[in-house]
């Protein structure tokens, strides 16, 4: 019963979606082929103004058989470098995903409130400790490695910062996985030597 | 006697005279009650229940609140009023659902006609209101308002129309647990299927109580076996250890801590490390274990003690490498007690049997064969204890108190195997010699327990 009470939820939710339209907010439903109502894509614009302008962001969206009564399950699939999101899963920590979820939220609410979550991270109530805590004590190195992820995974526009790209490319000719070279050189402020330790460990 | 007094002298230099006189009064009187078992009173639930209603009806008509919320406000704080006046004044709680005019569910999106709120004005329809209620109870949280960023919390007596049959029946239960958990000095005996509840007389402290109506045995601070003279908190990490010592030992170390607010169990799934007990609520941090409100700045600082955590891991595998012969030593003593405890049970029964066997022969009375009943129960109980001195010995640094208290229990070793074998062989021993054996091995139990319970 409540499953039913979900399906019908998602597909008035979905209608007033296309009938509201997304674009000009910069958020998006993917259905795909439709067959699938409980689980589907989403995708927000990085925030003007911020390191993740012009990203272009995936989303997986799950919806639980009780649905509206449980939050919908969602996670970034575009790997991104922010305190409140895994690095490595893409999970979330915001409030109205868990706790603070209230029933009468939507999918609209939620991509808004992921939205303004890349427009103002808190790095007190961290997902990613490495993440926050750079974001706290190295700033400069936070912002420009967020922003090479966005350029790197989430095709944000500009030229890649050089000495991160060198660096990069250094580390992968030696054989590594490329993503996996990112993620320890971005853990470890870009300093070479202690990401090959991380990576030979 | 008098080499009994030598241990007492040595158990209690401290004390003056005056107190090692009445001691030997206790003694005399074969009284270790005040030492080791604790005041209380045992009451059923519908008088405890009885007891809760009148306590927070008077509390609803002091504050002009219903019985309902005053029940919910005195639960989060203890009981104790004047905390209860404070939450009051700090949260919102809707204790009915009242029919309002509008004609469209923001929920389900659709037109009905049964819309309710609480004072809040949030409408919903009734079956999304119980879908909600259903689904919060079964996730064992609070039943919150289900508008957008509403704070208001809705109490039993909101809640209960919204949950028929079992469901409601299940939240009533767990609703009385709670109470019973939140009031101070009262707990539920731990005994399987057992519902009494117990209700101190004395301070809370780690000391035996007997439940009157399953008879099981317990400590009345932690409801685990009663394990004096080891403490509470030790007797929990050493059971755990002895349980398995295996992999769920070590599952439960590496992913699991222990809520530092009300020490349940909590496994982390993932996800932040801003932590919530299910239980009590509290909020701590996951790496530190401290209050999250707190916390903010000082994060960082926890963080930086996991960055090298090979270094820490390596340590501890050196440690417990060395510490493996210790445990042993400690644990097999542990063990050899749990199971002579056992074999006595059924060693009583032959004892009684003897006696009877006896008595047939006209070779005395019940009154004649006494002796070997009593000296079987002071026999059991200085094995319990002594099987509660090694968990204690285990966790204590060496210093002369784990000195003397190794003494005491050495000699209370010896006093216990000398009374186990004069038992044994008890065709062989004199009346008077049984007694002597009896007598020796609960003096030096007592001068043990005593010792242990001035700390």
């Amino acid at each position: 019963m409540a499953d039913s009470i979900a399906i019908a939820r998602v597909q008035k939710e979905l209608k007033d979606f296309q009938k509201k339209g997304g674009d000009l907010v910069g958020i998006r439903l993917d259905l795909g082929d439709g067959s699938d109502m409980m689980k589907f894509k989403g995708e927000i614009d990085g925030p003007p103004d911020t390191v993740y302008a012009g990203g272009k962001y995936k989303l997986l969206i799950e919806i639980p058989p009780n649905y509206p009564f449980s939050p919908p399950k969602i996670r970034f699939t575009t790997p991104i470098w922010h305190p409140n999101i895994s690095s490595v899963t893409g999970a979330i920590c915001l409030d109205i995903l868990s706790t603070k979820w209230a029933a009468a939220m939507t999918l609209r609410t939620v991509l808004l409130s992921i939205q303004a979550l890349l427009e103002s991270p808190e790095p007190d109530d961290p997902q990613d400790a490495v993440v926050a805590a750079q974001f706290n004590k190295n700033r400069a190195c936070w912002e420009a490695t967020a922003k090479f992820w966005a350029q790197y995974h989430a095709s944000a526009p500009g030229a890649l910062n050089a000495t991160y790209k060198d660096s990069l490319d250094k580390v992968v000719a030696m054989g590594f996985d490329k993503q996996k070279v990112l993620a320890s050189l971005s853990q470890h402020d870009w300093n070479t030597e202690n990401a090959l330790q991380f990576l030979f460990n | 006697m008098s080499d009994s007094e030598d241990y007492e002298d040595f158990g209690s230099g401290d004390e003056s005279w005056d107190d090692f006189e009445e001691d030997i009064e206790l003694d005399k009187a074969d009284n270790v009650d005040a030492i080791e078992n604790f005041k209380c009173l045992f009451i059923s639930s519908q008088i405890f229940k009885a007891k809760v209603e009148k306590e927070a009806s008077a509390f609803a008509n002091s504050c002009k609140i219903s019985v309902s919320v005053a029940k919910t406000i005195l639960m989060k704080s203890k009981w104790n009023t004047s905390t209860a006046s404070k939450v009051l004044s700090k949260s919102k709680y809707g204790d009915k659902l009242v029919k309002t005019r509008k004609s469209h569910c923001d929920v389900c999106d659709e037109p009905r006609k049964d819309l309710y709120a609480t004072f809040c004005q949030h409408e919903f329809c009734l079956d999304c209101w119980r879908y909600h209620t259903r689904t919060r109870l079964q996730q064992r949280s609070d039943v919150c308002c289900m508008g957008h960023g509403c704070e208001v919390l809705l109490t039993e007596s909101a809640v209960l129309p919204l949950v028929p049959g079992s469901l409601g029946k299940k939240f009533e239960e767990i609703l009385f647990d709670c109470m019973v958990i939140s009031y101070p000095g009262v707990r539920f005996c731990p005994g399987p299927d057992c519902s009494e509840i117990v209700m101190a007389l004395e301070e809370s402290s780690p000391k035996r109580v007997r439940c009157d109506s399953c008879a099981t045995e317990f400590c009345f601070q932690c409801g685990l076996d009663f394990h004096h003279p080891t403490e509470c908190s030790t007797i929990k990490v050493w059971l755990q250890k002895c349980s398995d010592d295996s992999e769920t030992a070590d599952y439960i170390a590496t992913k699991t801590k222990d809520c530092p607010m009300c020490s349940s169990c909590i496994e982390k799934s993932g996800g932040c490390n801003h932590v919530i007990c299910g239980l009590c609520k509290y909020e701590f941090c996951w790496v530190c274990s401290g209050d999250w409100k707190e916390h903010g700045a000082q994060y960082y600082e926890c963080s930086r003690f996991k960055e090298d955590p090979e270094a820490v891991r390596a340590e501890l595998e050196n440690e417990t490498r060395a510490s493996l012969s210790k445990y042993l030593h400690y644990f097999q003593r542990w063990d050899n007690h749990s199971r002579s405890l056992k074999m006595e049970k059924v060693f009583q029964k032959n004892l009684q049997e003897i006696a009877q066997k006896e008595v047939q022969k006209s070779n005395g009375t019940w009154i004649d064969w006494e002796h070997l009943k009593r000296a079987g129960k002071i026999l059991a109980q200085c094995r319990y204890t002594l099987k509660f001195t090694y968990p204690r010995a285990y966790f204590m640094d060496a210093s002369k108190e784990k000195m003397l208290f190794e003494y005491q229990q050495g000699i209370l070793e010896a006093d216990c195997e000398d009374l186990a074998w004069k038992l044994e062989n008890a065709r062989e021993f004199s009346v008077a010699q049984l007694e002597q054996a009896s007598a020796a091995a609960q003096k030096s139990r007592m001068t043990l327990v005593k010792s242990t319970s001035l700390l």
